[in-house]
Order: structure tokens, then C-alpha cells, then sequence
């Protein structure tokens, strides 16, 4: 059992699982340092998971499906948006009621596009391909972890990596953080606050559209109901483990694939697979309060 | 002369039905420092407002060296070198000096990145200019609020500014904070940048400003230089007690001679031709009395004279008023103050609740039997400065030792006592251990070490509500965040932390007629200004959500009383009133302990001073008249152990 831990087979579907967790985790960043609470992320990732299943099918090329998925993100973004920023609805209350709605919202659309209740598998619907990265198969061990995922797997590091320093080293960045540090200082500082609120929560969009996109088009080709099955929460709390760091809640993000890729392997051991499935959400739960346990200590009272 | 930097003509500002400024005019001279001051809600902040963009006015004009500009956000007057420092600090706390300073100004490399090099190299260069030094790597939340006032006018300097306006810059500050500041603006001033200093302490006004704009309800009361008036002179024009004195133009040389005639008559001497608004105010009573002669006044009442006087003030007024009856003037005078009746009366009436209780001469009876039969009970008659020794403590602190916010020892091995009726004021530079050691008290802290005896019982581990069920009230420091729930209505405010305390339920529910009741009489015991006791307690200024605060902790019938900076940032009035009423109900008995950064509230109010030094106490002294702020300050600040 110990072996399965830390095999290749489980740290490479590792990589590969954290990828949609990833890219949804940094664009809720964005979101968290901007200091808008967006629970409806979860909704996010299941409707631009559709959509791009929908793009890729329609067109027949999985490109097509990462504009639907991105552009449906963007969208959800701007429903969430709208309400929140400018009709002061409760973040909390209009999450919820998009993530409840999401659900049904696509199933009803798979219904009446594909005719099928369950899933929707289709030869039109492509995939992503894997990359082969030249001299990284060299390296071994490493290179067999990292080399042949699929390309929005590098995409997803990719991201990662552009998020982070967006964050720290543009004034694009710094506006962002100021507006979730003190709002009345950015504005006697002469920047809109609405402005760049609006700004985050597209960011939060196109990556979260990005991650639905992964979830049909890296390599299984296929839509089925509630697909998203929490990776938007797992992204959310990433994103709050990390206090908004998009490096940090990569590193969270990990953890969480690691769970997930683990419960894969584990589910040929004789414990009961429903124990093995739920992993992951225990993870998050210890990794919360084992984060948490520093500032616990200090605001002990 | 100064070339004009600013003006602004006849703006007019209102907020519904509020008028905040009527018909404002200023002229603000290059390089100099320019004093705005008034009472709460006398409409500063909302012309400075204005002169930042931040407000539009709703009618006037605004030049910036001699072009008339019109602001319509902030940007626009930071684009003419308009730069204000607000109360609260605009400051990110995250983030560090430097991405503070950078932020909405980002100066920037390849075509999109921030580039702080360059940014710290000329905000370097701008603060050794004027003699600032901020640590730029470090988080705006790690430093203490002196650096960061600093680093708010270096954020300014940096976007070009020429103006600079400072809102209420020392109400955060220390002593040595403030000395601090006001060479940082003299400097300034000396480099040729010019300073609206906002604000509504007298003696700072009158020590570092050129001129000083007076408002009072919107309007601009006063145009003038501190070398023209004094404290007194200023807080008149401020608070607007005195009566204007009009006679008509074609009459005036004529009176005048009458007036000169009476004066001397009476041995007044008053300056006839000068503005009332010049004048002390001791001469201002002078004025009122020989106005009232002129109008062949026989029987002259005098109401509270004495209250807006200096004690050489008083010592005049008494040399007049045995004057005027000499000259078979008969003289009414409506005082409390017991001390100066004995001194001055031929006869004394009493009343109380409308009656009549005594008809005496000064010398069949003394203070204490005057105060009898104004109070109707035998009461103990204390004076401030009186020894208290009889009576036993009621709050007992053994070794405390608390820790601060951040896991560090803030308070070390703290033992005090508090005594019956007795006032302990605790003074110390901001941090020195006050804020922790009365959150332990209280309750809001847990102590590390170390017992809290109240009233012969152990409450170290009680909770904020046991506290308050055994009559123990609080009045935090920071009244908005701590001391009130700004979003919920006055009665809700009121009743707050008593809800289960003291009745205000019926079994289940909150008893509404006894809650509005409760609240109807703290609104007119504290006189709070609030048109509707359904209002939000935000909307009101900070002066009466402090007053509604403290009313809230002193109708309790609590027995200790823990205060916490009850007059930080609040307009004179206000302060006057809220000492007063601290000083009344030590006079009750009820114990009093007292933590202000004010030192001259400390002494002003305390009976025994406590002087906290880096967590210890340094010092425990009794407020006698002897003591100074020099030694005081000298302990707050270690130089004595």
C-alpha cells in the first residue's frame, strides 16, 4: 500500500487531476484578493464544462470547446457579478442559488441538445492531446510523472506561474490586492474600485472556464451530470488556504489531486470505496485546520 | 505677502436638509500653515472634502493659483497638488510601504510590470528631501501609527502634492508624536509647500498655525492669526456662547461716549472699537455686563458667570460685581459652584426640583450644608483632589500578565488596585500595554498568568457578560467598532450588553417600552443629538455616539466603570461634558477606571495616576496639584524607574 503512495501511477494522475482544480483555485484568487467571497465557483466549472463539451462537438475541434468553456465562464461571471456588485445582493445567497442551478440548468440543456439523460458521449466531441515534451523524458522518475499529460495540464502550470506574477509584479496586481485591502484608500487613491472588482471576477471566469473545459476535454470526451462533483469547492477552498496566493494555492491544490488520485488506487484495497471517495473533502478539512492552527494560537481568547 | 495658492468662493454644501457649508470663502497662502477649525459637524471635513474632490459642491468656486478648477474625483485634485491626509489612514494594510505609496501611480518597466526600483529610489529621495524616514520593505500593519502618518504625507509628496491637508493629524499621535509632526510641517512650509491643518485643539492651532479659519455650523465665524486672539477667543467663535453686539451706525459715537462713561463709571475698561470675536472672553463678560447698564439695567442677573472663566478671570468678575453693589446695583447670580457663592454672596437661595429649600446667609452655613439642601441628602462631600484612604478597594489586579495580538508579553506582573469612588487614571504612550491590560480585565483577553479580585470574588476567567452582571461597565477605546453596532438603531445600542444583564426582557423577547424608555433617558441625561431615538447610531457625529456610549455604561448602576480614550477625537463641548460626568458619578461612588493617551485627561480627572512603561507599571502617584506632565512624561517614556 505504501508503494501505490507515492507511485508513478499515482503521482502522475496527481498532475493530471490537480489541473482543473488548479486553474478554477488561481482564478478564485484573484476573487479572494479582491475580497469577493465566490461560492458559486462550483457552478462555474460544471456550466463551462458543458458548454465546452457542446463547442467541441459542434465544431468538431477541442479548441472551439475552450472558447465555449472560457466564454460560458465569463458569462456565469457576469450573472454573478451583476447581482452582487450591483444590486448588493448577499455573495453567499446568489452562490448558492448558481450552483444549485447549475446542475439542473445543464442537465436540461444535455437533454434537449444530445437527447441523452446520463451522459453524452460522442465521436464529435475531441479531446485535447497529450504532449510529449522533448528531453523532459530524459529525467527519470520526474519525467515520467510530467511528460505525455495533456495539454491543458501545461496549460493549467502555465497559468499558474503567469497568475503569479501578474499578481505580485504588475500594478494590475497591486490594484487588485489594494482593492481587497481597503476600498476607501484605493478610491482617495483615484482607482475605481467597482472597475477592478469587475476586472477579478473575470479573471475568475475565463480560469474557471478553462478548468470546466479540462474536465470533458482531457482526454475522456464526455459530459456527465454534476461532472464538476465539487472541484469548484475544492478550488474555493485552495483559494482560501493560500490567503489568495496563486503559488501557494497550487501547492493546496496538489494536496487535494494527491487525495483524489490516491482514492483511484486505493479503491482496490478492501476498504469500503465510499470511505476512499470522500478523502479528498477530509483532506480539505484537516488542511484548513492545520493552516488555521497558527492563527488560532495567536487570537486564543 | 504670500502669493494665493488656493481659494474657494461661496461654496455651498448640502446633505438633504443639512446644511453642511453656507457661503464658504477661504484663501489659503503659499507656504504657509492654514488652521481649519469648529466643533464636530461645523462642516471642516466637508469643505476639505470638497478641496479634494471627493464632494461636489453644490454651488461656489475653486481657484488653485489664481485658475478656476472644477474636481470631479479625486485624480483631478491630485493633478493640481491638492493631497490630503485623512483621519482614518487611507492605507492597505497588506501590502508593504512601498506598494502603498506605488498604488494608482505605478511607475512602470517593460511595457507593463511595476517597477519598484525606481519607485524607491524617488521616494527616497522625496522623504530625505523633507526629512522623513520610512522603512519601505515592510508591511504598513507592522508599524506603528506615527511612521504611518509619515508615510502618509510622504504617499502625497510623492504624487506631486503642493497642498497639503492634514485631518485631525494628532489625535493618533503622542506627545513626542506631535512634536514630531509639526516640524515635519514647518519644514515643509520652509520648502514652500503650504498646509491646511485640520483640526480642533486650541493650543495646537495656536502654536504652529499662520492663519486660522474658524467655522461654526457652516459658516466661517473667523478670519484671523493666532498673535490676534487666544484659546479663549477661538473657542468662542467656535462654540458661538457669546452675544453679538450691534449698535446702529448713525447712533454709535453717541453711545459710544454713553458706553465709555458707564465703564468707568463701573471701572470696566473695555475696548470699544475692536471685534467681539478679538476680545477674551473675560473681557466678553465685561461687555455683556456693561451692556446691560447702558440699557439702565437696575438688577443685573448673572447666569453661570463663572463657567467660561480662567480663575483670574473669576477674581475680576467678583472686583466688578462688590463694585456694582457698592454703586446700589443689585446683583442675581445663578452658580453652582459652591466655593465662589460662600465667597461672594450677601444672601443664598436654594432650590431644588423647583422648591425652595433654604433662604441663608454665606456665613450660617458652609459648602457642606449648602450642598445638603441643593442635593436634600447628606451627602459626602468630595472634592477632587480630597483623600479617599477610608475606603476599601473594589478591584483587586495581582501579577497580571497578558499577551498582545501578536503572541508577545504586552502586559508584565501588573498589580493595581482600584478603591471605592475612586478615579485611576492609567497613563502610558499608545502600546505600552494599556489597551491589553484592560481587555484582560474586562474580559476580552485571556490573562497568562495572574488574579482579578472584584469585590472580594475571583473573576480572573469571567466572562465580558459576568463582568457586566456583576455591575462592572466598559467603554472602549474605539467606539465604532468596538463600543456600538453602527448599523443598529439607538434603542438597540442603548440596551446593548444589558439586554440580559438588566431586565429589557420579557421571558422570551426584548421588552420594547422598557429598551425605549432606557434610551429616551440617556438621549436627554447625555444630551445626544438624534432626531429619532429609531435613528442608526452611525449617523450620528462622533461626539454623540460617544456621549450614547458612555450614557449607555453610566445609567447602569454599575459599581466600576472601565474607560477607555472617552473623549479621543471628540469636538470641546462633547469633552467637557463627558468629564463632568465622570467626575459626577465618582462622586456617587462608583469607581472609576480610567486609560486615555491625553495625558492632561489622566490628570485632569484622575485622583491617583498609574503610568504604564513597556507593559509594567512605572510609576504610581497621587494627582496632586504639584504634579506635572513633565515628570509624568518622563515615566511614560522610561526615564525614571
Amino acid at each position: 500500500m505504501f508503494q501505490l503512495l507515492f507511485s508513478i501511477s499515482t503521482l502522475s494522475a496527481m498532475i493530471r487531476l490537480s489541473a482543473p482544480i488548479a486553474l478554477a483555485a488561481v482564478g478564485s484568487a484573484y476573487g479572494h484578493k479582491a475580497k469577493i467571497f465566490n461560492i458559486g465557483l462550483e457552478s462555474y466549472v460544471l456550466t463551462s464544462a458543458f458548454f465546452a463539451t457542446w463547442g467541441s462537438y459542434l465544431f468538431e475541434n477541442a479548441m472551439m470547446g475552450l472558447v465555449f468553456g472560457v466564454v460560458s465562464g465569463v458569462v456565469m461571471s457576469a450573472v454573478f457579478g451583476t447581482f452582487v456588485l450591483h444590486f448588493k445582493s448577499d455573495p453567499i445567497v446568489i452562490g448558492i442559488a448558481m450552483n444549485l442551478s447549475a446542475w439542473g440548468f445543464t442537465t436540461l440543456l444535455m437533454y434537449n441538445i444530445f437527447h441523452t439523460r446520463g451522459s453524452v458521449m460522442d465521436s464529435r466531441i475531441k479531446s485535447f492531446s497529450t504532449i510529449s515534451i522533448p528531453l523532459l523524458d530524459r529525467i527519470p522518475f520526474i519525467g515520467s510523472i510530467l511528460n505525455n499529460q495533456n495539454a491543458l495540464v501545461y496549460l493549467a502550470f502555465l497559468v499558474v506561474v503567469i497568475a503569479q506574477i501578474v499578481m505580485y509584479k504588475t500594478p494590475f496586481g497591486l490594484r487588485i490586492r489594494g482593492v481587497g485591502s481597503n476600498e476607501e484608500a484605493m478610491q482617495s487613491a483615484g482607482v475605481s474600485v467597482l472597475k477592478y472588482k469587475w476586472a477579478s471576477l473575470i479573471v475568475t471566469g475565463v480560469l474557471a472556464g478553462a478548468a470546466g473545459t479540462c474536465l470533458p476535454l482531457c482526454g475522456i470526451s464526455m459530459f456527465t451530470e454534476n461532472m464538476s462533483a465539487g472541484k469548484g469547492f475544492l478550488a474555493v477552498s485552495a483559494a482560501r488556504i493560500g490567503k489568495g496566493d496563486p503559488l501557494k494555492s497550487f501547492l493546496a491544490c496538489l494536496i487535494f489531486a494527491f487525495a483524489d488520485a490516491l482514492s483511484v488506487g486505493l479503491q482496490g484495497f478492501s476498504i469500503p470505496s465510499q470511505l476512499v471517495l470522500t478523502a479528498p473533502y477530509i483532506i480539505t478539512v484537516l488542511v484548513m485546520c492545520l493552516t488555521n492552527l497558527g492563527e488560532l494560537r495567536k487570537e486564543s481568547v | 505677502m504670500e502669493d494665493i495658492i488656493l481659494e474657494v468662493k461661496h461654496i455651498c454644501k448640502y446633505f438633504g436638509n443639512l446644511t453642511a457649508n453656507d457661503d464658504v470663502s477661504l484663501r489659503i497662502r503659499q507656504g504657509t500653515v492654514h488652521s481649519i477649525i469648529g466643533e464636530n459637524g461645523a462642516g471642516k471635513s466637508t469643505l476639505m472634502n470638497i478641496i479634494s474632490g471627493i464632494y461636489k459642491p453644490n454651488s461656489g468656486e475653486i481657484y488653485v493659483k489664481g485658475n478656476h478648477v472644477v474636481f470631479r474625483n479625486p485624480n483631478d485634485a491630485t493633478k493640481c497638488g491638492i493631497g490630503m491626509v485623512h483621519q482614518e489612514f487611507m492605507l492597505f494594510p497588506e501590502l508593504t510601504v512601498l506598494e502603498n505609496l506605488m498604488m494608482g501611480f505605478e511607475t512602470k518597466k517593460f511595457g507593463g510590470f511595476l517597477n519598484k526600483k525606481q519607485a524607491a529610489r524617488d521616494i527616497q529621495d522625496i522623504a530625505e528631501k523633507y526629512g522623513f524616514s520610512i522603512p519601505l520593505d515592510k508591511k504598513v500593519s507592522e508599524l506603528p501609527v506615527s511612521l504611518l502618518q509619515q508615510v502618509e504625507i510622504v504617499k502625497i509628496l510623492y504624487k506631486g502634492a503642493e497642498i497639503i491637508i492634514l485631518d485631525e493629524p494628532t489625535s493618533v499621535l503622542t506627545p513626542q508624536g506631535i512634536e514630531g509632526l509639526f516640524q515635519a510641517i514647518r519644514y515643509l512650509t520652509k520648502q514652500g509647500k503650504t498646509v491646511i491643518l485640520i483640526t480642533h485643539k486650541l493650543k495646537e492651532v495656536m502654536e504652529i498655525s499662520d492663519y486660522i479659519t474658524v467655522l461654526k455650523n457652516g459658516v466661517v465665524t473667523g478670519n484671523l492669526k493666532p498673535e490676534e486672539t487666544d484659546e479663549h477667543g477661538l473657542a468662542n467663535l467656535m462654540v458661538g456662547r457669546q452675544v453679538l453686539f450691534n449698535t446702529k451706525k448713525q447712533e454709535k459715537e453717541i453711545a459710544a461716549r454713553d458706553i465709555q462713561d458707564i465703564a468707568e463709571k463701573y471701572g470696566f475698561s473695555i475696548p470699544l472699537d475692536k471685534k467681539v470675536s478679538e476680545l477674551p472672553v473675560s473681557l466678553l463678560q465685561q461687555v455683556e455686563i456693561v451692556k446691560i447698564l447702558y440699557k439702565g439695567a437696575e438688577i443685573i442677573i448673572l447666569d453661570e458667570p463663572t463657567s467660561v472663566l480662567t480663575p483670574q478671570g473669576i477674581e475680576g468678575l467678583f472686583q466688578a460685581i462688590r463694585y456694582l453693589t457698592k454703586q446700589g446695583k443689585t446683583v442675581i447670580l445663578i452658580t453652582h459652584k459652591l466655593k465662589e457663592v460662600m465667597e461672594i454672596s450677601d444672601y443664598i437661595t436654594v432650590l431644588k426640583n423647583g422648591v425652595v429649600t433654604g433662604n441663608l446667609k454665606p456665613e450660617e452655613t458652609d459648602e457642606h450644608g449648602l450642598a445638603n439642601l441643593m442635593v436634600g441628602r447628606q451627602v459626602l462631600f468630595n472634592t477632587k483632589k480630597q483623600e479617599k484612604e477610608i475606603a476599601e478597594p473594589i478591584l483587586e489586579v495581582k501579577d497580571l500578565t497578558a499577551l498582545g495580538s501578536d503572541g508577545i508579553e504586552k502586559v508584565k506582573h501588573v498589580s493595581l488596585s482600584v478603591r471605592k469612588g475612586e478615579i485611576l487614571g492609567i497613563a502610558g504612550v499608545a502600546g505600552s500595554g494599556q489597551g491589553e491590560l484592560i481587555e484582560a480585565i474586562f474580559g476580552l483577553r485571556n490573562p497568562e498568568n495572574g488574579t482579578i479580585i472584584y469585590k472580594g470574588e475571583d473573576i480572573t476567567m469571567a466572562s465580558p457578560r459576568k463582568k457586566r452582571e456583576k455591575k462592572i461597565g466598559y467603554v472602549p477605546q474605539d467606539r465604532i467598532s468596538t463600543g456600538c453596532n453602527v448599523h443598529a438603531d439607538l434603542i438597540e445600542n442603548c440596551i446593548m450588553g444589558y439586554h440580559v444583564a438588566h431586565k429589557f426582557k420579557t421571558p422570551w423577547l426584548i421588552n420594547k417600552e422598557e429598551a425605549s424608555a432606557f434610551t429616551h433617558s440617556v438621549v436627554e441625561n447625555y444630551q445626544v443629538k438624534v432626531q429619532d431615538i429609531h435613528n442608526k447610531i452611525g449617523e450620528l457625529s462622533g461626539g454623540n455616539i460617544q456621549k450614547t456610549i458612555v450614557g449607555r455604561e453610566f445609567s447602569q448602576n454599575n459599581d466600576l466603570l472601565i474607560i477607555e480614550d472617552p473623549t479621543r477625537g471628540i469636538d470641546v463641548g462633547a469633552i467637557e461634558f463627558i468629564w463632568q460626568k465622570i467626575i459626577d458619578v465618582a462622586q456617587k461612588g462608583v469607581s472609576v477606571l480610567l486609560v486615555s493617551h491625553e495625558l492632561g485627561e489622566v490628570m485632569e480627572l484622575s485622583d491617583r495616576i498609574l503610568v504604564m512603561y513597556n507593559g509594567e507599571i512605572a510609576a504610581d502617584l497621587e494627582n496632586t496639584p504639584e504634579l506635572d506632565e513633565k515628570t509624568i512624561g518622563l515615566y511614560m517614556l522610561g526615564g525614571k524607574s
